[in-house]
């Protein structure tokens, strides 16, 4: 008797016709008989556990190295710049350099400080000086028999005025830069809190929408698995 | 099962997979996933095995469902899929999977007792223990047999194999088993 012919018994994949061929041949050969009694109590044994079938847990992620964007120093090098790019272009950063200095700041350029500052020196220091000449003029009116004398005094005069007169000017100047630093520095502190506001409330959106989409996944992912939700995970409170 | 679906329905099932639709796929995974993974257990007595021939099954049946032209054959199709995926983890894992087995050769490593029937879990483990102690080819035919319900055909047709190795296989098969049974001194009276 053939193996496969045994195996199409066992698993009634014969004819009728061979079948029968086959059960009259078991009734004459104790020995065949005997074989297909073992076989079948082979096939008892493996049927008792066909029943016992395990579920599949929910599928586990293969461990595989992860693929940073950064292996190359040179992506990393160049994401740096980006970073800096953009950050530069929020905080509105300023690079200048000349002969003498070089200088790094925030806001919005301040051209022309100095020289405006100069400007009203000398228009503040012209006034003083028309305003000087005024009252002199206006002595030689009410005295013009003075001596020459009187004159060369009211000469000396004139230069300790204009002396006083110029160190009251610096003095003033002085402190008009200082506010106008101060000023300056003022309304750069607060170009800058409003823009990290603006960041924060960016970052607190973008926050916002990740976990709402990883809760949807996590949804997603028990209605896949017919799971309760909260046999994987607790939902992300966003 | 979708070899209860009908024709028609596996037809249209593998027609909306192959539109991409994600709906059918999570429905094909849903519906196979158990099966799959209790084949790669059973293969393999080894869980991690399993899940992992699993995951890789459905993996390349998502992205090889154009290659499949007669949609009536999924079944045959996937457990091809899974077979191979067996084999390669199995070669990859380097694993010893089974014993020589022979009449002559009576070394018992675990002998059972005829004092007690098994309980069911007891039974699977014991089946599986098994299985592991006959050659993976012989293997591979008794598990698509006895568990998945294939018909000889369809078993020749996925292991690219004539019907009558495939036949072949199952006997020796199971006459291994058969002396892996008495082996153990496993009686039929304690596991039925």
């Amino acid at each position: 008797m053939k193996k496969e012919q045994i195996v199409d018994f066992l698993y009634k994949e014969m004819s009728d016709h061979e079948r029968m061929d086959m059960v009259s041949s078991l009734k004459s050969n104790a020995q065949l008989s005997q074989k297909i009694a073992d076989l079948e109590n082979v096939r008892s044994f493996l049927q008792t556990s066909s029943d016992v079938s395990v579920q599949a847990e929910a599928p586990i992620s293969t461990p595989k190295p992860s693929k940073s964007i950064f292996r190359s120093r040179w992506w990393a090098i160049a994401a740096s710049l980006l970073v800096l790019l953009v950050a530069g272009k929020l905080l509105d950063v300023r690079i200048t350099w000349d002969e003498r200095q070089f200088t790094m700041g925030y806001g919005a350029h301040q051209e022309g400080i100095e020289s405006e500052l100069a400007t009203q020196q000398l228009a503040t220091l012209q006034a003083t000086l028309v305003s000087l000449q005024e009252r002199l003029d206006a002595q030689e009116e009410v005295a013009p028999a003075q001596t020459a004398s009187n004159q060369t005094i009211d000469d000396e005069t004139y230069q300790r005025l204009l002396v006083s007169l110029q160190q009251t000017i610096r003095n003033e100047n002085q402190t008009l830069k200082q506010n106008l630093a101060e000023q300056i520095q003022s309304e750069q502190n607060a170009h800058v809190e409003s823009l990290l506001s603006n960041v924060m409330d960016y970052w607190d959106a973008q926050r916002r929408e990740d976990l709402k989409m990883i809760n949807d996944g996590i949804l997603n992912l028990a209605g896949a698995l017919n799971v309760p939700t909260n046999d994987l995970a607790q939902n992300v409170n966003y | 099962m979708i070899s209860d679906l009908g024709k028609e329905a596996t037809n249209q099932l593998v027609r909306r997979m192959k539109d991409g639709d994600s709906a059918a796929f999570k429905f094909f995974f849903n519906t196979w996933k158990d099966r799959i993974y209790n084949f790669a257990l059973r293969y393999s007595n080894d869980s991690y095995f399993a899940h992992e021939v699993m995951q890789k099954t459905f993996i390349q049946a998502y992205e090889k469902i154009h290659q499949l032209n007669d949609h009536s054959k999924l079944k045959s199709w996937l457990y091809r899929i899974a077979s191979n995926n067996c084999f390669s983890e199995g070669r990859r894992v380097s694993r010893t999977t089974y014993v020589e087995v022979n009449e002559a050769n009576n070394t018992v490593d675990h002998q059972y007792t005829p004092s007690g029937r098994f309980e069911k879990k007891e039974i699977k483990d014991l089946v599986t223990e098994t299985l592991q102690m006959i050659p993976e080819d012989q293997r591979k035919v008794i598990i698509m047999k006895e568990y998945e319900g294939l018909k000889f055909r369809e078993i020749a047709e996925l292991l690219g194999e004539s019907e009558n190795t495939i036949k072949s296989r199952m006997y020796y098969g199971l006459d291994a088993m058969r002396k892996v049974l008495i082996q153990k001194n496993l009686t039929k009276e304690m596991y039925l």
